[in-house]
């Protein structure tokens, strides 16, 4: 036995290179991986070529989407939709109506504790009428003779 | 989520045009540059882009904000690729299938319209454009599921826990799949030059 690397461990260790490339591996399969390289040229030359093909594909710029493309989207939107789609929906659309009617209620009972309780309400049912001025027997005439 | 995303999903919510216009401002390349990535073409990439935002659209008021909106995005523009790949690799083999057909029943000789490629040139140094024409090629080669890998990671740039969330794999499938997909990709790369 010479000690060359067989194939299934060649395989065994490109598969760590991906991992090795990304900062990925653990400290015993990095070192295990590091031993291995400084030995194999095949491992070396496929390492090699993989962060090639890495960095070539990291210099592929991002590609800016069409002039007008926002103008476009909007505009496909509207003729599918034949021009309902956009537009602030109602109240009833974004809130439960389960809530609203709810609400409606809790005011509606509000409101007739507030009215009940007010002077100037009109469902008070036992609202004070105002006491008549007591008349003294020695209290001037006050009625202009005829 | 962030606040600013938090607002505004809750304007496309209700259905603000300027809130849609806003999106796809800040989205549109990045949603755009995917697609083109993945199917190479401008044309198809513009399509399904619109496609991806008109999906979004309609269906903002399914999300729950359990993820990044970004990465909601990214899924969605994932799934859209994906189909469109197979639809138009089926459509492909349909038509090739059809005029080869055509071309039995009416030619005798001529190119051969199994292998449209243009030969390439494996005596000449092949830098910028060419470089990414080859790049896009080889891509293009790879099936769907490596494609989407390579994309999100080698040229966008994200992160393993971002891929995880979009593709919803496991990051030990994420990262095997990844490695077979360079190694493809690095194979056919080789062939080329």
């Amino acid at each position: 036995m010479n000690g060359a690397p067989t194939t299934a461990s060649h395989d065994e260790f490109e598969a760590l290179l991906s991992d090795h490339v990304d900062g990925s591996l653990g400290a015993d399969e990095k070192r295990r991986l590091e031993e291995h390289l400084a030995t194999c040229a095949h491992c070396q030359a496929a390492l090699a070529e993989l962060r090639e093909t890495m960095s070539a594909l990291s210099g592929l710029n991002r590609v800016p989407a069409p002039e007008n493309f926002d103008r476009d989207v909007a505009e496909t939107i509207r003729r599918r939709s034949g021009g309902r789609f956009f537009g602030r929906r109602a109240l009833g659309d974004r809130v439960p109506f389960e809530l609203l009617a709810l609400l409606a209620l809790a005011l509606g009972v509000a409101l007739y504790f507030f009215l009940r309780g007010s002077d100037t309400g009109s469902l008070s049912p036992f609202r004070d009428e105002p006491e008549a001025p007591a008349i003294h027997e020695d209290a001037p005439n006050v009625v202009p003779r005829p | 989520m962030s606040l600013r995303d938090g607002r505004l999903v809750r304007r496309l919510k209700d259905r603000e045009e300027r809130a849609f216009r806003e999106m796809v401002e800040e989205y549109g390349d990045r949603v755009f540059s995917l697609t083109y990535r993945m199917l190479g073409s401008r044309e198809e990439a513009e399509d399904l882009a619109q496609e991806v935002f008109i999906t979004i659209f309609k269906s903002i008021d399914s999300f729950r904000g359990d993820s990044k909106f970004s990465t909601w995005l990214y899924r969605v523009t994932a799934n859209h690729c994906k189909n469109r790949i197979k639809y138009l690799s089926r459509r492909h083999d349909r038509d090739r299938t059809e005029l080869t057909d055509q071309t039995e029943a009416t030619t005798t000789g001529g190119p051969s319209l199994a292998s449209p490629r243009p030969p390439l040139r494996p005596d000449k140094q092949l830098e910028g454009a060419q470089m990414e024409q080859m790049l896009q090629q080889a891509i293009g080669e790879l099936d769907e599921e490596q494609r989407i890998l390579v994309v999100l990671r080698d040229v966008e740039d994200l992160s393993y826990e971002e891929i995880c969330a979009i593709t919803e794999l496991p990051e030990g499938t994420v990262k095997s799949r990844l490695h077979r997909a360079r190694m493809a990709l690095r194979k056919k790369l080789l062939k080329h030059m």
